[in-house]
């Protein structure tokens, strides 16, 4: 339901700017991800539906508004799709008590049991999730069995990060099965947030799904590590790339990527965002994030420079990547997998990289063939 | 270093990395024309044997496809950790001040929170490790580009307090600086041949490649600098061995002068580890140390390699082969010995070093502090040694200029 309201938020320099901005303010004061515990608060149908007739009206009246063209066609696609939500066959509740989500004490339980509202976070993590499955299946396959997982959004309206317009973050929680949790500040909650909720539940599926998968016993993912949050993440915003292409093992995933408003820039923004040093805090572990996506840059670069083999540079570096995700890998060999690598490959280390690959280019070229991680792990962190 | 023997090392490398290659591998790999890589396969013949030939992808070409011959492999890997070495010692490097600089911030971090963090004495090696890898990563080269003095200063200041919190911890956990360092080495782990390479890339930094910038650059000789240096001062630190060798009426000339270039005087007793690491203090951080090492006492060679194992990433050292034997000397400095020794007569053949071993032209010496800084170049009239009655007494001694103009 999201999406359709998209179509606006990209209009802003155009000359209906009165309308737009409206419309945003709008979107911004009534939560259209759940409805808020307040007085005023409205069952999401017929907010939509007034949200529409006030546009419509806002548009007749100002005198600014001289071309309604560009905004008519996204108006009558957000009026078909508010008339197509019916509050009363969504809730769960409805047919017992007639609960609908209205700012009452049901709403969590209405949502999270499968509320329309939130099909555009549902439908992203069931897409995360496909596209983790195709990937972790092409490239590290195991008899581990397939991972179960659920998600939940909860509200934290004083959720600030940084100097980021970004107002979602995510983990997950350990368990079986592990829950994918999206926090939302619903007050500042804008396009911005909306475009970067796929990548999130793409990093979130791809890395912590299946981190340490080998472990014993399961650990709550370290927000510090720059395997998981460095080198990882940029593995998977490359991946999320790649699908929303039509490329690699989940491309039949690209339409559906597209629909879910997987906007590539808002990726990207949002994975600097998460490495961006300058932040007021914690920036030395910003800096060592940064230095495990980079690392994981200069080894796709070197594995470019060997002789091809039965796959790609990228293919082998996504094996290594699962594999060593997977493994019940200490955090601190997980640094120092990083920080050897950082040192040696990087350009600034060019005149050490000959010492360097005399014994990293024979263990990758080993690795190719026996598929043995901690052979490779070893080589690079014991040397 | 020319840019084709750069190229010719490349390609030497990528031929030892990959083992069995065709010419577009080691063109992929090293990005050196193919031409020239044809031309250093033909100059280097022993080194490599075809294997066969494959269809290529250039229109109705073939490529053959070689093999590494098994018996140089460690003939080929000497050569390469040599000539590596020299190369970062003697050539100006580009440097971008942020990359040392977030690495100093990790190794920070890495110092503070996660030794606090550490449960136990196994993560917190790993954790001195994980810092001194950062601090590898933030070393800037002597002759480095692109730095202004100010970022210099800074970062090598931050690299010194960094180094001895690490050294610190390290002396806390009772170990070595890098807990891996305290294992064992036998010639045959592989870090005995590494421990000859750096010697022998430190002994050429400071006596061989003071020609190759002289011919660079048309300023007078000088003594090459290390290729990496955290501190701002130079001085050096002369370390003397309780038990070897044995310090002779010879020697003691050699070492007064030595002392004479030194800001401090650390004794280290090859039995007990921990007198290893050492750190004189804050101010006068160790530049340089003076090995001496008796050939005839070799049992205790893996001791003095493990010292420097620890050390030769900061501290220059040469060795010195009171024996004058040959075995000995090439097991440390490498096969082709461009060594400097005393003849039967007296004399030396590199007059740096007569003038090294000479108190009467040391260089001066400006007192700062308690630290002292060499301020003028090695420079003087040859005179004779006054080691002369027995065979081969070698010396060697280092110094830095602070005033080099290669220093930004």
């Amino acid at each position: 339901m999201l999406s359709a309201l998209e179509p606006f938020a990209d209009l802003s320099d155009s000359n209906q700017k009165a309308p737009i901005e409206y419309l945003r303010a709008e979107a911004m004061q009534r939560s259209l991800l759940s409805p808020r515990m307040n007085d005023d608060a409205q069952p999401l149908d017929a907010f939509l539906r007034d949200f529409v007739a006030n546009v419509r009206e806002a548009m007749q009246i100002n005198p600014q508004v001289d071309d309604t063209a560009s905004i008519d066609a996204p108006l009558a696609a957000l009026q078909r799709e508010a008339e197509r939500i019916r509050c009363n066959d969504c809730s769960y509740l409805a047919r017992y008590n007639g609960a609908v989500c209205d700012g009452g004490p049901f709403d969590a339980d209405i949502v999270n049991a499968g509320g329309e509202c939130q099909s555009l976070v549902r439908d992203s993590f069931q897409v995360a999730l496909a596209v983790t499955r195709a990937y972790y299946g092409a490239y590290s396959p195991t008899d581990l069995g397939p991972t179960r997982a659920s998600y939940l959004v909860r509200h934290k309206d004083d959720l600030e990060l940084g100097s980021s317009s970004i107002f979602v973050t995510a983990h997950v929680e350990p368990g079986d099965p592990k829950c994918v949790t999206l926090t939302v500040n619903l007050e500042k909650f804008t396009w911005t947030s909306l475009r970067a909720v796929s990548y999130l539940l793409m990093h979130e599926c791809l890395i912590h799904l299946h981190e340490r998968e080998r472990a014993a016993v399961a650990t709550r993912p370290d927000a510090n590590d720059p395997f998981g949050e460095g080198w990882m993440d940029w593995i998977a915003l490359t991946v999320l790339e790649e699908a929303t292409r039509g490329e690699g093992p989940a491309a039949r995933y690209s339409d559906a990527l597209l629909m879910l408003s997987s906007e590539p820039q808002a990726a990207r923004d949002a994975h600097a965002h998460r490495l961006d040093a300058s932040r007021s805090r914690d920036d030395a572990f910003r800096i060592k994030l940064r230095r495990g996506a980079e690392a994981a840059e200069h080894m796709l670069r070197l594995l470019k420079t060997l002789p091809s083999g039965a796959e790609s540079a990228w293919e082998t570096l996504l094996r290594v990547s699962f594999d060593l995700n997977r493994e019940d890998i200490e955090t601190l060999d997980r640094h120092a997998w990083i920080d050897k690598l950082y040192l040696e490959l990087s350009p600034a280390a060019q005149l050490s990289r000959p010492a360097l690959n005399l014994r990293l280019i024979p263990a990758l070229l080993e690795y190719r063939k026996s598929r043995n991680i901690r052979e490779l792990l070893a080589a690079v962190i014991y040397a | 270093m020319s840019s084709t023997r750069i190229q010719k090392y490349h390609v030497l490398g990528a031929m030892l990395a990959l083992r069995e290659f065709t010419v577009d591998d080691l063109h992929r790999l090293t990005g050196v024309k193919s031409q020239t890589i044809y031309s250093v396969l033909a100059r280097n013949q022993s080194y490599s044997e075809v294997i066969g030939e494959e269809e290529s992808s250039a229109r109705g070409g073939r490529r053959q496809r070689y093999r590494m011959v098994a018996e140089k492999v460690e003939e080929l890997q000497m050569l390469l950790r040599d000539a590596f070495q020299f190369l970062a010692v003697s050539d100006e490097i580009d440097v971008d001040p942020q990359i040392a600089l977030s690495a100093l911030a990790s190794a920070e971090d890495t110092l503070d929170r996660m030794w606090f963090l550490a449960e136990n004495d196994a993560d917190r090696h790993k954790v001195i490790a994980l810092a001194w890898t950062e601090l590898e990563s933030a070393r800037i080269p002597t002759i480095a580009r692109g730095l202004t003095s100010d970022q210099r200063r800074e970062i090598e200041d931050r690299s010194i307090a960094l180094t001895q919190r690490a050294r610190e911890l390290a002396q806390q956990l009772g170990s070595g600086l890098i807990p891996k360092q305290s294992e064992e080495i036998t010639p045959s782990s592989g870090m005995m041949a590494h421990m000859r390479s750096k010697v022998r890339s430190l002994y050429e930094s400071i006596f061989g490649s003071g020609e190759h910038d002289r011919r660079k650059t048309g300023r007078p000789w000088q003594p090459a600098q290390p290729a990496f240096s955290y501190g701002a001062v130079p001085q050096p630190v002369l370390f003397l061995y309780n038990s070897v060798p044995k310090v002779t009426d010879e020697t003691t000339a050699l070492i007064k002068n030595i002392e004479k270039h030194s800001s401090a005087i650390v004794r280290i007793d090859p039995n007990d580890p921990r007198s290893w690491d050492v750190s004189p203090d804050d101010e006068t951080y160790p530049k340089f140390c003076v090995m001496l090492i008796n050939s005839k006492q070799k049992s205790k060679m893996d001791q003095h390699l493990e010292f420097m194992k620890c050390h030769v990433g900061e501290w220059a050292i040469i060795v010195l082969d009171e024996a004058r034997n040959p075995a000995v000397r090439n097991a440390i400095l490498g096969q082709s010995g461009s060594a400097h020794y005393i003849d039967e007569a007296g004399k030396l053949d590199d007059p740096a070093m007569r003038n090294l071993l000479n108190p009467a032209v040391a260089p001066a010496m400006s007192v700062r502090g308690n630290t002292s800084v060499a301020s003028s170049p090695m420079e003087g009239p040859e005179v004779p040694l006054r080691v002369s009655s027995s065979p081969a007494k070698t010396a060697a001694a280092v110094r830095r200029t602070r005033n080099d103009p290669r220093r930004v």
